[in-house]
């Protein structure tokens, strides 16, 4: 019975996407595919002798299913969408930008810079591969926005289209670029005043001439003078800020320190009593925004300014009086008809009207079985339909959904938009008040013994102190630091939540997709041993279809054969049915076979020629070293598991966390947010780990929000970190380095103070010359910037950060 | 000595003419791609895209 099958010899890949090829009749000459999809872009492309693609890298493709539900781009054609998108125009031609996730290799940039060649229409396409971002110069009367999207799409490069606001990019650039030129002008003053200030450094400026001392004097001041107003003026700001809220935060002394040096230094130039300290103020400035600049270099591609709107599409299709038309989402009223097709999500709360719901709610729950609602029931915000188009009347507006609800709440960060850690704040209140203390004291000392000795005393304190290499001290551990965690795997989205990851008193998991991985191949099947024709039987009906249980049934049987099969038919949220030689063969959900049986979730039966056979069952894999982790942060955190399914796995999940964890089972994302929110208010610091949007109320609450995803580039809104999933077992270990880092800082603090120690030995005496300035200023911030990043390097080895074993 | 004044002059005056090239660059979106030039100059094209400067 089985003659007419094709043998699979040997696992081969696809041309195009380089997966695993299932079914071996999709192939074109000698190039197999795993799917239609992928073979039908290879075809585009060899169409438009664009082949040289698979020629760069091997199997450079995305992979494209056929069956892959193409997003609806009808919202491109909304004016007050376009204008959002379109960055210029002048008739002619059109310039616009889209973010495309897809690109991922040099054989992406090749193909999309050639897209002139597929269509006349366009004009030119420029790629950046950090950003994965394309800007596209198109001539709109041949090729509208609409049209350019759905191009992009066949090849595999769906555009992820986001309206942000013209003017914020524009306003971030710009401040962007306004640290780079401060960066190039101080340095370019710093530099050459430090030439012109050589002289002076050798015998108080024995070998000038007479007439050089002022005339350097005056160039230095030239040169400061910029330095001074334009490249320092964020640190008077700040300072400002600070005592306008009665904080002395660290820019305090730093802009007294600046403030001095600069009048201190014209007042000698001009009145030619001494060289002045513009070289000192230079130099400082310069070092601090270098600082700056490196704690504030972050990740290109991603962005933490995400929200729940990046879930959600842009536009929707609105039924008036029986005809569609593309509708933004925001502009969707309580009343308002909408066309939901197969794979589309559902914007708001809503009613059903008509067709047959299948509705997975995956998205906000967890829970992947999709749900079957009658007609007039009530559905939710975010669940996706499967199968047949349907009609839903909206009864809440989309801000006023369910799942919005979540994120109602004020955003913790809100209030602290500080760059700089608490840390550095309480020192710094600290040192501000010490410092004057001393010029106090100093100037009182001074005024008593030798009044003509007393400014330059108090000057002299104010400028030594200023605390350079104490303000170094963060950005460089903690920027170096951020870096070496992306090495092992995971994203903060600044510099402050190494401090925050170091404090966690307690960690709490979220079960699925979590800890579990989603890539689950632990496939058990319950019934009758199966024949090996049965086999081939189920395999031949599963790789047709995309399902992700219907994969993995054909990834367990990965060494079957397959044969013809007629009559396939795919029912989305049922089954498959099928036939092989006269037999009929169905397979999926218990009501689908008829079968009278407990509901299971993730179970797929399996009925051939009439006979029941049993089912599949798809297993919980639990992710690799987790039994390590948890071991290892036991000894220091609390540990506590909650998750929105039943507790079918609890004894499972006992055997990698002990008795004594707490776990409860079948919570909603509310409960969630608000077990979180308990947990904080007894003074306990929470790290949250999740992965589904029914996480996103608990990690936006928690202390440290970490989302954890396979892709880093899909994590959830209001995060604070991303976690690579492969990485989780290296927590415990990344915990133990953002430790480290914070006791890394307080002995730098300490290397900082004893230089400043130094330094008021000289200057409470009065006898502080601009060459001790020149000298220990430098000094003290290179120590401190080596010390700050050898020691977090050293930690880094310590922490296994460059070992790629991840258990 | 009176020529050191002329040429610190000139030379300040160059250094000058340095940073204000450093500047333009920057505002010109020089650095904003660092990575995909270095990609794209090693494709082999017969026919290379000509660009188009934008007006």
């Amino acid at each position: 019975m089985l003659s007419s099958e094709t043998k699979l010899s040997s696992k081969s890949s696809c041309y195009h996407c380089g997966d695993e090829c299932l079914n071996k009749n999709i192939h074109k000459d000698d190039k197999y595919f795993c799917c239609l999809g992928c073979k039908t872009v290879f075809e585009i492309l060899d169409d438009n002798n664009l082949a040289e693609y698979y020629n760069i890298e091997s199997n450079p493709g995305n992979k494209q299913e056929v069956e892959h539900i193409f997003s609806d781009f009808g919202f491109l054609d909304i004016e007050e969408v376009k204008n959002q998108l379109i960055t210029f125009s002048d008739g002619a031609k059109t310039e616009i930008s889209f973010s495309i996730p897809g690109i991922h290799c040099s054989s992406c940039i090749w193909l999309l810079e050639r897209l002139p060649k597929m269509h006349e229409g366009v004009f030119r396409v420029e790629v950046n591969f950090l950003k994965k971002h394309v800007d596209i110069l198109i001539d709109e009367k041949k090729i509208s926005l609409r049209k350019l999207a759905e191009l992009l799409e066949s090849l595999g490069y769906r555009p992820n289209i986001l309206l942000e606001e013209k003017e914020k990019k524009k306003a971030d650039r710009n401040k962007d670029l306004s640290y780079i030129y401060k960066l190039g002008i101080s340095g370019f003053a710093f530099g050459n005043i430090m030439l012109l200030s050589l002289p002076e450094y050798f015998e108080e400026g024995m070998y000038l001439d007479e007439q050089f001392g002022p005339f350097f004097g005056y160039i230095n001041l030239i040169l400061g003078f910029p330095v001074f107003f334009y490249c320092s003026s964020q640190y008077f700001v700040s300072a400002w800020k600070g005592i306008k809220h009665k904080a002395l935060n660290i820019d305090v002394p730093i802009s007294l320190g600046i403030l001095v040096l600069f009048v201190r230094s014209v007042f000698e130039i001009v009145s030619q009593t001494g060289p002045g300290y513009i070289d000192s103020m230079t130099g400082l400035v310069f070092f601090l925004l270098v600082g700056r600049w490196f704690q504030n270099r972050t990740y290109q591609a991603l962005s933490f300014e995400k929200d729940y709107k990046n879930y959600f599409p842009l536009g929707v299709t609105k039924m008036i009086a029986g005809k569609t038309e593309n509708i933004l989402l925001k502009d969707v009223k309580e009343g308002d008809q909408l066309l939901i097709r197969n794979g589309e999500l559902l914007p708001a709360d809503a009613q059903l009207i008509k067709g047959r719901a299948f509705i997975d709610y995956s998205f906000v729950t967890g829970e992947s079985e999709p749900i079957s609602p009658e007609k007039g029931s009530k559905l939710y915000a975010g669940g996706r339909q499967r199968g047949e188009q349907i009609i839903i009347e909206i009864i809440k507006e989309f801000s006023q959904s369910y799942l919005m609800q979540l994120w109602k709440h004020e955003d913790k960060n809100a209030k602290s938009d500080q760059q700089m850690s608490a840390m550095i704040n309480r020192v710094s209140q600290y040192f501000t008040s010490i410092v004057l203390l001393t010029a106090a004291l100093a100037g009182l000392y001074w005024s008593i013994v030798d009044a003509s000795k007393m400014m330059h005393a108090v000057s002299s304190v104010l400028i030594i102190a200023c605390p350079c290499a104490l303000a170094l001290c963060i950005p460089f551990t903690y920027g170096n630091g951020l870096k070496l965690l992306e090495k092992v795997g995971i994203y903060l989205k600044d510099a402050r939540f190494i401090e925050r990851m170091a404090h966690v008193s307690t960690v709490v998991f979220d079960k699925t997709g979590t800890i579990t991985s989603q890539k689950s191949k632990d496939l058990i099947f319950y019934g009758k041993e199966l024949s090996e024709e049965q086999k081939v039987c189920i395999k031949s009906m599963v790789i047709h279809s995309t399902h992700p249980l219907s994969r993995g049934i054909s990834e367990h049987f990965s060494n079957t054969s397959t044969v013809e099969i007629s009559d396939f038919e795919e029912l989305l949220g049922e089954g498959l049915n099928g036939k092989i030689n006269g037999i009929i063969i169905k397979m999926g959900s218990a009501d689908f076979l008829g079968i009278p049986t407990i509901k299971q979730t993730s179970v797929v039966h399996v009925n051939i020629g009439g006979q029941y056979l049993g089912y599949f069952k798809m297993g919980n894999i639990y992710r690799n070293g987790l039994k390590n982790l948890i071991t290892n942060l036991k000894k220091e955190n609390k540990i506590e598991v909650m998750t929105g399914d039943t507790d079918a796995e609890e004894i499972n999940l006992k055997e990698y966390f002990g008795d004594n964890v707490w776990m409860k089972f079948a919570m909603s994302p509310m409960d969630k947010r608000n077990h979180i929110e308990t947990l904080q208010r007894n003074k306990e610091k929470v790290l949250m780990l999740g992965d589904g949007l029914n996480d996103a109320g608990a990690i936006s609450e928690s202390y440290v929000g970490i989302s954890i995803s396979d892709d880093i580039f899909g994590f959830l809104p209001s995060c604070d970190a991303i976690l690579e999933a492969d990485s989780l077992s290296r927590l415990g270990n990344i915990l133990k380095f953002t430790g480290a880092s914070v006791k890394l800082v307080k002995v730098n603090f300490t290397i900082s103070f004893a230089y400043n120690l130094v330094g008021m030995y000289f200057a409470v005496q009065g006898i502080l010359s601009p060459i001790i300035a020149a000298i220990l200023m430098p000094l003290s911030s290179i120590t401190v910037v080596s010390f700050a990043i050898l020691s977090t390097n050293i930690m880094a080895h310590k922490y296994n950060f460059y070992s790629f074993d991840n258990s | 000595m009176s020529a050191l004044f002329v040429l610190i002059i000139i030379s300040l005056i160059v250094a000058g003419g340095f940073l204000a090239a450093f500047l333009w660059s920057v505002r010109n979106g020089q650095y904003d791609d660092e990575v995909t030039p270095s990609i794209r100059m090693l494709f082999d094209d017969n026919n290379s895209i000509t660009k188009e400067d934008k007006s």
